[in-house]
């Protein structure tokens, strides 16, 4: 094995080549992955939401037609999966746009109420007409109220990522304040990788076979920091212990954040991958290195048969 | 006799110094990536150790990871609340008008608790189930557990939808009999007051003084929909039979 040169300096470099790269990579995964809609909507369409959606309302209104007396179908007739899916996914890109994007309105909840509340409607007022109840102001507001709750309901269930209810909290307007400043971080942590890998360049410049060694273990260690916790959630199922036991919100976030995690496993492995490759390829230029080098000693001198160090 | 001259001496040494040196660099070589590793750990977790204290509570808000294996590991099968083998939670209380001892058994969430009947209302073996969300209630009716346990003094609240388990209760009139029945004791009351009230006003399912039952439910003087009022019916304690308790 050859000797590694400027040791103490280029292992300084390259720790902070590490934390360089770390940082790049989280700004990056944070800038083109968690702020962009496709992520969430890719998990939202494998789970097949919309359906999911009707499923939970169907229940909620099955359950809600106890107190009310309101035949659960009044409720559950007016209902599409494939226009609550539409809604969903039109809710989660609002949402997502308004928390990254500082000049984006808050979101709302579109959904088109119209046929929900005419049928609470016809069915209250045939029901009144057939029973001789009057439809004064008591009337009125109970209906208002049930209307109310059910318009509550739906727009509870289309929440499905509760990114919506999120954008309302405390959070939210700080997000939408500082989500600028990841770009400027991942160019800062880009522009710092790139000239720490040129300073041990520039360091190492007359032995230049170490160079793939030096990569390579910056490569490998930045990605077992983020691997190491990453296949440890992964393990221990970690996000299957969302608090929020609504069918559709628990099954839309633990998708999402298992396919994030998904995606952060795979592309440090390729990194880890890349940094083995590079630790290899420097044994294998080392190995036929000092072959050489013995090879071109044995033909000059023997005084330099076992000199590895004076080669240059 | 030959002695070694000084340039195979020189060369020798050379060789065992270079030896010890390669051992050396393979460990270097191999070894920095771990130190790198560990250097740059420690550093990243000094940094995160303050962030990581602030978010902690939020982060057990969102994922309750020690609910969760918990649950994976219990049985579940009679009610979803507790474990199957959960073990009975019995105590012993003294009667201070009759100085006798009785065994109360304490139910979990979820548990059967007892059976109400009103004959004059035409409530007839209604079930009552522990807790009032909204599974709890489609079961039956529910004792809300913020009130006195069934058997003790103070105010026991029951809640039940108007058109399943407490469909007969507006039938109910001042001076009717009801009984409740757990498998600890049997309660017998009169119905002493029948109020509506708002959803908001919380005076008749806070505990008080007397000895009462409140059962109640939605109220929507005859009509359907949501309401934003109830519809309570206050008893009074008239009788208190215990029985015995077999574990």
């Amino acid at each position: 094995m050859k000797r590694l040169y400027h040791y103490p300096f280029i292992l300084l470099l390259t720790i902070l080549e590490v934390i360089s790269l770390i940082g790049f990579e989280c700004s990056w995964f944070t800038q083109n992955v968690l702020f962009k809609s496709d992520i969430y909507l890719t998990a939202v369409n494998d789970e097949n939401i919309g359906q999911v959606i009707y499923d939970d309302l169907s229940e909620t209104f099955t359950q809600f037609a106890m107190p009310t007396g309101i035949p659960a179908e009044v409720f559950i007739d007016t209902l599409d999966p494939a226009y609550l899916q539409q809604c969903a996914e039109k809710n989660i890109k609002d949402s997502i746009a308004y928390l990254t994007d500082p000049n984006a309105a808050k979101p709302q909840i579109e959904y088109d109420f119209s046929t929900i509340d005419q049928s609470i409607t016809s069915y209250i007022e045939n029901y009144s007409d057939e029973n001789g109840i009057e439809r004064d102001a008591q009337y009125q507001k109970l209906l208002d109220n049930t209307i109310k709750v059910s318009h509550e309901q739906i727009e509870a269930k289309v929440d499905v990522l509760m990114l919506h209810q999120f954008s309302s909290g405390a959070v939210a307007p700080k997000c939408h304040k500082y989500s600028r400043y990841v770009g400027f971080l991942m160019l800062c942590t880009g522009v710092a990788s790139i000239f720490f890998l040129l300073l041990i360049i520039i360091t190492d410049i007359k032995h230049p076979r170490d160079l793939p060694y030096w990569l390579g273990t910056a490569l490998m260690c930045s990605s077992a920091v983020l691997l190491i916790p990453s296949l440890y959630l992964k393990k221990t199922n970690y996000f299957d212990s969302f608090i929020i036991r609504n069918t559709n919100i628990y099954q839309s976030v633990t998708a999402t954040l298992k396919a994030m995690l998904d995606n952060i496993i795979i592309f440090q492995y390729i990194v880890l991958l890349i940094g083995v490759c590079l630790f290899i390829l420097t044994i294998i230029i080392h190995f036929f290195f000092v072959r050489k080098v013995r090879k071109n000693a044995s033909k000059t001198s023997r005084e330099f048969e076992y000199d590895d160090d004076d080669e240059d | 006799m030959n002695r070694p001259s000084a340039k195979t001496a020189a060369r020798s040494h050379h060789q065992k110094h270079s030896s010890s040196n390669k051992v050396l660099r393979a460990f270097t070589f191999v070894l920095t990536p771990f130190l790198i590793l560990i250097i740059v750990c420690s550093t990243l977790l000094l940094g995160l150790a303050k962030p990581y204290s602030y978010a902690k509570p939020y982060l057990r808000l969102v994922f309750d990871v020690e609910q969760h294996e918990a649950e994976s590991k219990s049985i579940r099968t009679l009610n979803k609340y507790r474990d199957d083998d959960a073990p009975l939670q019995t105590k012993d209380i003294k009667d201070d008008e009759t100085g006798q001892t009785h065994t109360m058994i304490y139910p979990y969430y979820g548990d059967y608790y007892a059976t109400i009947n009103c004959k004059n209302a035409g409530m007839k073996d209604i079930k009552v189930y522990s807790g009032t969300t909204d599974d709890v209630l489609t079961w039956g009716a529910g004792w809300y557990n913020g009130s006195v346990y069934i058997g003790h003094e103070g105010n026991v609240v029951i809640a039940g939808h108007n058109h399943t388990s407490f469909y007969h209760l507006p039938n109910c009139k001042v001076g009717d009999e009801v009984t409740l029945e757990t498998s600890y004791c049997k309660l017998t009351y009169v119905v002493s007051d029948i109020e509506v009230f708002h959803q908001s006003d919380l005076t008749y399912i806070r505990p008080c003084d007397r000895d009462i039952l409140t059962m109640y439910t939605c109220w929507n003087n005859g009509r359907l929909g949501m309401s934003e009022y109830r519809l309570a019916v206050i008893c009074d304690c008239v009788k208190r039979e215990w029985k015995e308790v077999k574990e």
